[in-house]
């Protein structure tokens, strides 16, 4: 009897032995892996404490800031404020739910900070860095203001160092209320959530022009003596269509433009019967890095988020000759140079749309921009839109 | 029937004075800090009333150790402080993990269990009045169980009705059968101990004990499972069949029997799983509880994340999640260890449960009397299966039944219960001591 007790016993103590086994099994072999999984909710709950810095514009005017309130286990928890819905798209949003988007997610590292051990250990908050942005936050405000209900987007650039200094989008969205209205943002036709300045795809339409003219003056071919005046196709005549594909391609549109926000890269048209010179669609950033080439030496410049940004060498997108050339050729209006221009979308039932690509002030450039209204042919709206606009970024 | 004597009986060198001095303190050190720690994480405040818990402890603890010391100066002196250690720990891990009331409620059992504790161990007339009223005392806790049938309720007003109320306390029938099963096995077992071993009947090529002698245990431990069954405490039933196989094998020394009942078990185990839901959806949940880890598997996969952030040292009282996982303070409580108090600490909870067993058997051995030794066994094998249940549940290891980790988890009446054995564990230590050392055989 005395044996089988000492047997049970350890069979007992056996049994606690493995035990604490598996508790070094899960406790430090298997730790990292199962702590990384995306359903443990202690990732969501150091997520929630992480402070993150500021999003400022270049005037440290406060785009973004997230404020401390109580949570769970005592410890605060960050909510993230958007103080300022014209910059939605600029700025994006951050969510738990459904992820971040825009300078959000660009700048997402330097936002969230990193962790150092002695604050891992002492359960601090994680801080992070405050970010200045290029954007000038009363310009952005005006630009929202004056598309009003319009469907479009305007995008203005510094056009030495690309700088990003204006950027809207209609409609928008509220990003302090994304995760109540998400299911309405994402179901609704008209796509709230799409940047229209850098994803927004449209044919460039009579401003297929000046593309044809960048081609043609690039090559060395003569040009009509007045060339605003001339019919499309005889104007592109000389150009053929592998050169106009080839002028499209050297201007940067068949490719995503250089800007760390989520963009489309653009879409030579096909020359089926149906598409022609004019369905090239380009997004609006796309066309003002061209306006900024045009106004500048004939290079395109990067384009650069941040404040303050350093010049940027851009690639070229024609001679400085070929730059003077077209800047000779660009009708102005009250102090803003500028294309004009009408498209209709291949894709019927699609109302018209109206460019305004240009640059001011007209004689010493130094603010390239883009605007794009979906809403029909409305050019008078989209050049007292863009001379307001135009007018707020110049010194 | 010839019981070999045990070289060195516990307890019987009396230990260093030191040693009371720093055992009886270092648990309650424990817990104050841990209820210290807690306050600070709360809000900084050291108010009265966060403290009246450790205080009511610390107060149980010095009466119950100078109650002992006086009246049984040679009972096993490790019991205590490790129960003082497990219990302190407890109610830190309730005031972590549960709200205000329950901490207090759980006070309130631990200063009943004390009372229960000292009254076992110091009660002056002998244990023959339990041993010999064995069936009076099991089928008491089989009608209290059976009471839970017609007039059961759920504290948390949904779940199992598991429990008996009146006058806002709650009590849980199957916990008191515990310790009514031990000491009715015990008695049994006791009794009958040579003729389970020497009076067999052939069946077919097999040798089996005596109908005659094994059919009333059968009978009467059959009964207990078929209730407990019935009502769906799997854990408490899965308790019962390994505490009988533990003390059928310590009082007859036949693991064939052992064997035998483990082939049937994961047989009923394999026939369960095909025919009751709730066995099939555990077994799942165990087998791969990552397939459904959002669902079915959900505790056991929280429990897994929660050891797993703990690492080796912990996240710190008060600073982890545990609350992601249902049912933290009850089921779970091991898994709240494990993340606050790491590796270290889960290591320390297991390494006190093996000195709790160890020391029970020891006692065990050191007891003359075969019902007093069965008595000790069984206790010792209950805490260990225990335990072990649940810790093994909650990693893993095995199917999770659902049972309390003996002095830790919330539950009042597996307190107060566990508790009691603890006193009577006391009793059987001091008593051994006390009659070989005088050579009183008397009872």
């Amino acid at each position: 009897m005395t044996l089988a007790i000492i047997r049970l016993m350890r069979a007992l103590l056996l049994g606690f032995v493995v035990v604490a086994g598996a508790l070094a099994y899960w406790q430090m072999i298997q730790a990292p892996q199962l702590v990384a999984r995306a359903d443990n909710p202690r990732l969501i709950q150091a997520e929630r404490r992480i402070h993150r810095g500021r999003l400022l514009d270049r005037t440290g005017a406060v785009l973004a800031y997230s404020a401390p309130q109580p949570g769970p286990g005592h410890t605060d928890i960050f909510r993230r404020h958007y103080p300022q819905p014209a910059t939605a798209h600029l700025v994006g949003y951050y969510s738990l739910r459904y992820g971040s988007s825009g300078c959000e997610a660009v700048f997402d590292p330097i936002l969230r900070g990193r962790c150092t051990w002695l604050e891992a250990l002492l359960h601090r908050s994680q801080r992070g860095e405050d970010v200045f942005l290029s954007a000038d936050l009363a310009t952005m405000r005006l630009a929202d203001a004056e598309l009003g209900y319009h469907v479009g987007a305007f995008i203005a650039l510094d056009i030495t160092s690309g700088a990003l200094l204006t950027m809207v989008s209609h409609p928008a969205y509220d990003p302090n209320r994304l995760e109540e209205t998400w299911k309405t943002l994402t179901a609704d036709p008209s796509a709230p959530l799409l940047n229209r300045a850098t994803q927004g795809i449209y044919p460039v339409g009579d401003l297929a022009r000046w593309i044809g003219l960048a081609g043609l003056l690039s090559a060395g071919t003569t040009t009509p003596p007045d060339p605003l005046h001339t019919s499309l196709e005889e104007l592109l005549a000389p150009l053929s269509r592998m050169g106009y594909l080839a002028t499209a391609h050297q201007l940067g549109f068949s490719q995503r433009p250089p800007i760390a926000l989520p963009a489309s890269p653009g879409r030579l048209p096909r020359f089926d019967g149906r598409e022609t010179e004019r369905d090239l669609a380009v997004t609006p950033l796309h066309m003002a890095r061209l306006a900024a080439a045009v106004a500048g030496d004939g290079r395109m410049p990067g384009v650069e988020l941040r404040h303050p940004a350093a010049a940027s060498a851009g690639e070229r997108a024609f001679s400085e000759r070929v730059a003077r050339t077209l800047r000779a050729l660009t009708p102005t209006y009250n102090g803003l140079a500028g294309w004009v221009g009408v498209a209709l979308p291949v894709e019927t039932g699609r109302a018209p749309l109206t460019w305004l690509v240009g640059y001011a002030p007209a004689t010493q450039p130094c603010v390239a921009f883009a605007l794009v209204l979906e809403d029909g042919d409305n050019r008078p709206a989209a050049l007292s839109i863009a001379r307001r606009v135009v007018a707020a970024l110049l010194p | 029937m010839g019981i070999p004597l045990v070289s060195r009986p516990p307890g019987a060198l009396s230990p260093p004075k030191w040693w009371s001095g720093l055992s009886g303190s270092l648990p309650l050190a424990f817990t104050f800090v841990a209820f210290i720690q807690l306050a600070l994480v709360e809000d900084g405040r050291m108010t009265a009333e966060r403290f009246l818990a450790p205080v009511m402890l610390a107060a149980c603890a010095m009466t119950a150790t100078w109650l002992l010391q006086r009246h049984m100066p040679r009972h096993d002196r490790v019991l205590l402080p490790l129960v003082i250690l497990l219990i302190g720990w407890g109610l830190a891990e309730v005031d972590r993990l549960a709200p205000t009331v329950f901490l207090l409620r759980q006070t309130l059992w631990m200063v009943l269990g004390s009372g229960a504790l000292l009254a076992a161990a110091l009660f002056p007339h002998g244990l023959r009045w339990l041993e010999r009223l064995r069936y009076t005392w099991l089928l008491l806790g089989l009608f209290l169980l059976g009471m839970t049938f017609f007039l059961g309720v759920n504290p948390s007003g949904v779940g199992a009705r598991l429990w008996l109320g009146a006058a806002g306390f709650y009590f849980q029938p199957s916990e008191l059968l515990k310790l009514l099963m031990v000491v009715f096995l015990a008695s049994y077992l006791a009794q009958r101990q040579a003729a389970l071993v020497e009076v067999h009947v052939r069946v077919h090529r097999w040798r089996v004990p005596h109908p005659a002698h094994v059919s009333p245990l059968l009978f009467m431990w059959g009964f207990s499972m078929l209730l407990l069954l019935w009502q769906r405490d799997l854990g408490a039933a899965v308790l019962f069949f390994g505490l009988f196989l533990a003390m059928f094998y310590a009082a007859t020394g036949q693991g064939v029997y052992v064997l035998a009942s483990g082939v049937l078990l994961i047989g009923a185990g394999v026939v369960g799983y095909h025919v009751f839901d709730v066995v099939a959806l555990r077994v799942d949940a165990w087998l791969d509880p990552w397939r459904d880890a959002s669902g079915r598997s959900f505790q056991i996969v929280q429990a897994l994340l929660a050891f797993a952030s703990g690492g080796v040292l912990g996240q710190g009282l008060g600073q982890g999640l545990p609350s992601a996982i249902p049912v933290v303070h009850t089921d779970f409580v091991f898994a709240a260890v494990g993340e606050e108090y790491g590796l270290i600490g889960t290591l320390g909870l297991v390494v006190a449960f093996m000195l709790l067993v160890s020391r029970a058997f020891r006692i065990a051995l050191g007891c003359q009397r075969m019902f007093e030794r069965l008595l000790a066994v069984g206790i010792g094998a209950l805490f260990g299966l225990q335990a072990l249940v649940i810790m093994a549940g909650t990693l893993k290891l095995i199917p999770l039944t659902g049972v309390t980790l003996p002095f830790v988890s919330y539950g009042g009446s597996s307190l107060l219960v566990s508790m009691t054995m603890v006193g009577l564990l006391l009793r059987l230590s001091g008593r051994a001591v006390v009659r070989q050392s005088s050579g009183e055989g008397k009872l």
